[in-house]
């Protein structure tokens, strides 16, 4: 029986033990924890102060104005180029740019004052060194402008490896020259006229008949009358015979029909409209 | 594609001056592109019944004419000039201007000629050749030309 007790006022006495120690260091630690509560709240009311938690409101509406403004698709190219914007951002903010942004900006300023010049005193202008130099700062951008302007037509990637630059380079140019070329990474240049036009001349066409001539007419949006069989049946001939397609002024002098019927008969040109029609190669020459 | 078109100006007078201009406007036809001819100051030369047979080629003060402007300068070299371009002419069997325009206007192209110039150079209408359609002024040949690519020479 008393062994159970002793027991028991051990434990007892554990107990007690532990409560003062969580005593003792309640007790320690409360003015620690009134000072750092103390921080807490003056470092909020500080950021109040500034303004931190406005512009974090702010900050919210910003991002909410983007998510409903843009489509998610603008924005992931905005997230996939966020590098090379940057990159642009950062190139254009470097100091020496800004400083000559800024020096623009006041000759902008004081616009209104300047007077208008004409030819001549554009000419006295050029004698001027500091002008000078800004024309030939001018024509660099319109050289890499121009630069990227050319890539953008053939096609040429337009990932730009991202170069250190020597602090003492303006830098306006290139960054001018880079958002250009890169806003548009998958545009195609468009085919030329050119070469469109060009396509179109079967040349000589050995299985011929009337009857296809009919039906090139048609798809040509001419209706092959006895006229026109006329015509087609005699360049072929001539083709034929001087193995060379007959212009449009021979035409006139040889099947008979003058020009102002051909140009009637065959609108739309008719050197080549008749060439195609009877099966036989554009005519070259300039008559 | 939507229908193309060329408005022409022939402001000069010397043969070099205006056969190129004629030979663009036919090319132009036989593309099928609507073409117009817009003969003014000494271009009208070539549209006057008198003057179009004999233009002349520039060979005085001319860098590339073939005869030095010392000698072209004498009386009867630029006529002897023409005549031997002319010659080249035939020799090819290229229309001289009168035909040509003559073709042009079969082939559909408008052929006007300068009210302004006309005055002061004092010519009538009467005196053009009657492949001409009309004798407007410039404002005219703006209206005519709506989506037409202009070509002066």
């Amino acid at each position: 029986m008393t062994h159970k007790l002793d027991l028991v006022l051990e434990q007892l006495a554990r107990i007690e033990a532990r409560q003062e120690a969580v005593e003792e260091f309640i007790e320690e630690m409360t003015p620690v924890a009134t000072a750092m509560m103390g921080a807490g709240i003056t470092t909020f009311a500080d950021f109040e102060q500034r303004g931190y938690f406005e512009f974090a409101k702010e900050i919210m509406r910003a991002i909410d104005i983007v998510i409903t403004t843009y489509s998610i698709d603008e924005v992931r190219f905005f997230t996939d180029n966020a590098v090379l914007i940057l990159d642009t951002v950062r190139n254009i903010t470097q100091p020496d740019v800004l400083n000559i942004i800024d020096e623009a900006a006041d000759a902008v300023h004081d616009a209104g004052d300047t007077k208008p010049v004409g030819a001549w005193g554009m000419f006295q202008a050029t004698k001027d060194d500091d002008v000078r130099k800004g024309m030939s700062v001018a024509l660099e951008i319109v050289r890499q402008v121009g630069r990227a302007a050319s890539k953008m037509q053939s096609g040429e990637s337009p990932i730009r490896k991202p170069r250190t630059r020597p602090s003492h380079r303006p830098a306006a140019p290139q960054s001018a020259a880079a958002p250009v070329a890169q806003a548009a990474p998958t545009r195609q240049s468009a085919p030329t006229s050119h070469a469109a036009t060009k396509a179109v001349d079967p040349g000589f066409v050995e299985d011929w008949t009337v009857e296809k001539a009919a039906e090139i007419a048609a798809s040509i949006g001419i209706e092959f009358t006895a006229e026109h069989k006329t015509v087609i049946e005699w360049a072929r001939a001539d083709y034929i015979e001087r193995k060379a397609s007959p212009n449009v002024r021979r035409i006139t002098k040889g099947s008979g029909c003058d020009t102002r019927t051909l140009y009637q008969l065959f609108p739309g040109g008719p050197g080549k409209n008749v060439a195609r029609i009877a099966g036989i190669p554009k005519p070259g020459g300039c008559i | 594609m939507s229908q193309r078109k060329v408005s022409l100006i022939i402001s000069k007078g010397g043969l070099d001056e205006i056969y190129p201009a004629l030979i663009m406007a036919n090319a132009a036809r036989m593309s099928g592109i609507d073409a117009m001819i817009f003969f003014t100051f000494y271009g009208l030369d070539a549209i006057v019944e008198k003057k179009v047979d004999h233009l002349h080629v520039n060979v005085v003060g001319n860098p590339t004419s073939p005869i030095p402007t010392m000698l072209a300068g004498l009386p009867g070299m630029e006529r002897l000039a023409a005549n031997m371009m002319q010659k080249r002419m035939e020799e090819l069997d290229l229309p001289g201007p009168r035909e040509m325009i003559e073709t042009l206007e079969a082939s559909g192209c408008d052929i006007y000629a300068c009210e302004l110039a006309m005055q002061m150079m004092e010519i009538k209408e009467d005196s053009l050749l009657p492949q001409v359609k009309a004798v407007i002024t410039a404002g005219d040949f703006y209206d005519l030309s709506v989506g037409a690519q202009i070509i002066f020479t």
